[in-house]
């Protein structure tokens, strides 16, 4: 539910639900009877005015999944306009920092762009006042903040941050489009969060198994099968999802790798 | 019916003989929807649907998505409907009024096959049905492309939901219908033979579901002449297969769920006496 | 807040060789507040076809009431036990004929033809549009959550033990992340002999 549809609904509900829980009933009684009195069907047809809208939605998806000494993030490389027309198919939604930083993101793309620049200048500044990189750990407090920032105009992006912290260990770091930071083993972000997910709780967090059975290891080699097999899942059931994987792989004390997988373009 | 009174025999005449729409519900759905909550998801045809006439017939071919959302709610979804041995109707919108029309076309003209002895045209077809869209206001989300040929010669039209209708020697219908024109508008010609024509069909279609998001997965194809009627399907195009398998095999073992209570319906084999 | 999500619940079905698996959550709620933790949403039409109805609860119970009486009258007039594939028919006009005004109801039909043992799983939106895909079909609030992983875990072929494992592990992976749906999971497997329910563990909220 966005933001603006919320809001709606909140005007819609005169009524408080948790002090006044008849005033639901209420309320529905007196829209029954307005309906009964001016019905829809005996007005003309609404016509919904469209608004302008500062936000756009690119669709695709990304996600990270973060082990012992690596991290792995993919995404789809679609853009779409409008949830419909394909208007890209190599679009990179995964942007590495540096060395040991990789943004990616979902959501409007034109505030993907802007927010990778944001943090780049800041990585480059960091870099020119203490003769040093930054962690992924300052990183993902800067962009939280930065997120935060904008909380009445945000940028409109799912955001994740992946990298290897200064232990030499992965590190995952979810946002929410008002800088609601999370550190999690692993995230999605975009059209097709709600079947990446689930299927990365099962396969790497193991919280659907029984007791007794054997669960593997998070390898790296893992990882990857398991990141492209859930893009290509919802590559079939998400439709702007698709056209090929772009895995950014992050080992510590290696430098950043990329790999590209196709995947299906209808 | 003794046993039931007047308004439990009219209630109950209204589930065993129903009539049309059933409104009931309308009043409360409106009042709901005037609360602030949205109207359920409806599975829709986002679709590619093409059709070409060419010298004695007609092809038709439809891409086979359909979606809920951003959802694909059904990958092999039939959008080529049969209304007549010689008539056939591809549909885009809303993919329940699309069943349903098409349903109500072939049953309608099969009754007037019978009635009066001779094939149904495909203009019969065509009145039925902007008669039926034009009557609901364009409330029935049901956009067609009918197509067919008479003793007289092959006939395609375009339906509206609400009711307009237009003869045409080709078009395209569905969210992918902009790819899909652009390839019709460059190589349509008049008096094509049927291979010209059905690869045209097809060559809009990939690029319908290429360009698509809400069209894809295999295409349908009916080609209609006078003598007979071929319907193949479904043709997957080579983009549309999935370029690698999944790698890992997901097989879980037995006893991977934790099962907490267990019931079993042991079904009795009783020797069946009925022939099937 | 959609009213298709105002009391939640989530049902998947699979098919597999000669076998159906047909899985619901327990919960019922109203909103965010839990009413009952044991409402199936899966209720059975004959021996080997079963019914899930998603959506408003309400709705569903008088949707419910009309498949019970179209499916007796049914079976009344014709003196055979009902196919799956009819009574998809069968509910799909009914949810048609409300076109206008719809019941907020997703149906779902799960079954073995009962003289091939034919499996056969399909799915409806609100006003009837069948879809009956070859693999598994999913409603409910935890639709979405579901198709992705069952896209990984079905498999062309499997019997009735892999099936139950495939089914029960897409329903909990899906359990894991949808708030509407929860309180536990049952899961019916239908075979040429038997039907088997099974409870499954699930997490509790």
């Amino acid at each position: 539910m966005s933001f603006y549809q919320f809001a709606l609904i909140q005007m819609a509900l005169k009524y408080d639900a948790k002090h006044d829980p008849l005033g639901a009933m209420r309320a529905f009684k007196t829209a029954f009877a307005d309906v009964e009195e001016n019905p829809d069907w005996r007005s003309r047809r609404l016509i919904e005015r469209q608004r302008w809208n500062p936000y756009s939605m690119e669709g695709g998806s990304t996600c990270a999944v973060a082990g012992d000494n690596f991290v792995v993030v993919a995404s789809d490389t679609r853009m779409t306009a409008g949830e419909i027309n394909v208007i890209n198919r190599e679009v990179d939604k995964i942007h590495p920092l540096s060395d040991n930083i990789v943004l990616t993101t979902a959501g409007f793309h034109g505030d993907a762009l802007q927010m990778r620049k944001l943090l780049e200048t800041h990585l480059h500044k960091y870099r020119f006042d203490y003769r040093s990189n930054m962690t992924v750990d300052l990183c993902a407090e800067l962009l939280a903040r930065n997120l935060y920032y904008r909380r009445f105009f945000p940028y409109y992006t799912g955001a994740i941050l992946a990298g290897i912290d200064e232990h030499g260990k992965g590190a995952v770091f979810s946002y929410d489009p008002i800088g609601c930071i999370e550190r999690l083993p692993y995230s999605a972000s975009g059209a097709a969060e709600p079947m990446l997910v689930p299927f990365l709780d099962c396969q790497v967090g193991h919280v659907t198994l029984s007791e007794g059975t054997e669960r593997p290891k998070l390898t790296l080699e893992r990882a990857t099968a398991l990141v492209r097999d859930a893009f290509r899942g919802c590559a079939e059931r998400e439709i702007t999802t698709g056209d090929s994987i772009h895995l950014v792989i992050a080992e510590a004390g290696k430098p950043i790798r990329h790999e590209r997988r196709k995947l299906r373009e209808d | 019916m003794a046993a039931v009174d007047s308004f439990q025999n009219g209630v109950l005449q209204c589930e065993i003989e129903p009539n049309g729409f059933d409104f009931s519900n309308c009043t409360r759905n409106c009042a709901l929807a005037r609360m602030g909550a949205a109207p359920p998801r409806l599975n829709s045809t986002g679709t590619t649907i093409v059709a070409v006439t060419y010298k004695d017939g007609v092809v038709m071919g439809a891409d086979s998505r359909a979606t809920a959302g951003n959802i694909i709610a059904d990958k092999h979804c039939e959008k080529v409907h049969y209304i007549t041995d010689s008539i056939y109707a591809c549909g885009a919108g809303t993919a329940a009024d699309l069943d349903q029309v098409t349903k109500m076309l072939s049953s309608s003209l099969r009754l007037l096959e019978l009635n009066t002895g001779r094939k149904a045209r495909v203009i019969t077809a065509l009145r039925i049905a902007k008669q039926h869209l034009f009557n609901y206001m364009g409330y029935i989300g049901a956009y067609l492309l009918i197509g067919g040929v008479d003793p007289t010669g092959p006939y395609l039209y375009d339906v509206s939901a609400n009711g307009v209708t237009m003869a045409r020697p080709f078009a395209a219908q569905g969210s992918g219908s902009y790819a899909a024109i652009t390839v019709l508008e460059k190589d349509f010609k008049i008096g094509m033979t049927e291979e010209e024509a059905s690869n045209l069909v097809q060559v809009a279609l990939h690029a319908g579901m290429h360009g698509d998001n809400a069209s894809g997965n295999s295409l349908n194809l009916v080609v209609i002449t006078p003598e007979k009627t071929i319907f193949r399907g479904p043709i997957v195009p080579d983009f549309c297969n999935k370029p690698e398998p999944i790698e890992s095999d997901y097989k879980f073992k037995t006893g991977s769920t934790t099962v907490l209570k267990k019931k079993e319906i042991k079904f009795d084999i009783v020797e069946s006496m009925d022939m099937h | 807040m959609s009213i298709m999500s105002y009391t939640g619940g989530t049902v998947l079905a699979m098919a597999g060789d000669d076998c159906v698996c047909i899985a619901s959550d327990l919960r019922l709620g109203e909103q965010m507040n839990t009413v009952a933790v044991d409402q199936k949403k899966v209720h059975k039409m004959s021996d080997k076809v079963y019914v899930g109805l998603c959506g408003f609860h309400s709705d569903a119970k008088t949707v419910l009431d009309k498949i019970m009486f179209r499916k007796n009258l049914y079976e009344l007039r014709e003196n055979r036990s009902i196919k799956p594939k009819v009574l998809a028919t069968i509910i799909s006009n009914l949810a048609y004929q409300h076109r206008f005004g719809s019941f907020f109801t997703e149906p779902l039909v799960a079954g073995l033809d009962p003289v091939s043992h034919k499996p056969y799983i399909c799915a409806m939106d609100t006003i009837g549009n069948i879809c009956t895909p070859e693999d598994f079909v999913a409603i409910g609030t935890g639709a979405e959550y579901l198709l992705g992983v069952s896209e990984s875990f079905w498999r062309k072929g499997m019997n009735s033990e892999e099936l139950f494992e495939a089914t029960a592990q897409s329903m909990l992976s899906a359990l894991e992340r949808d708030a509407a749906s929860g309180w536990g999971a049952v899961v019916y497997t239908i075979t040429k002999n038997n039907v088997n329910i099974r409870t499954i563990k699930a997490r509790m909220d």
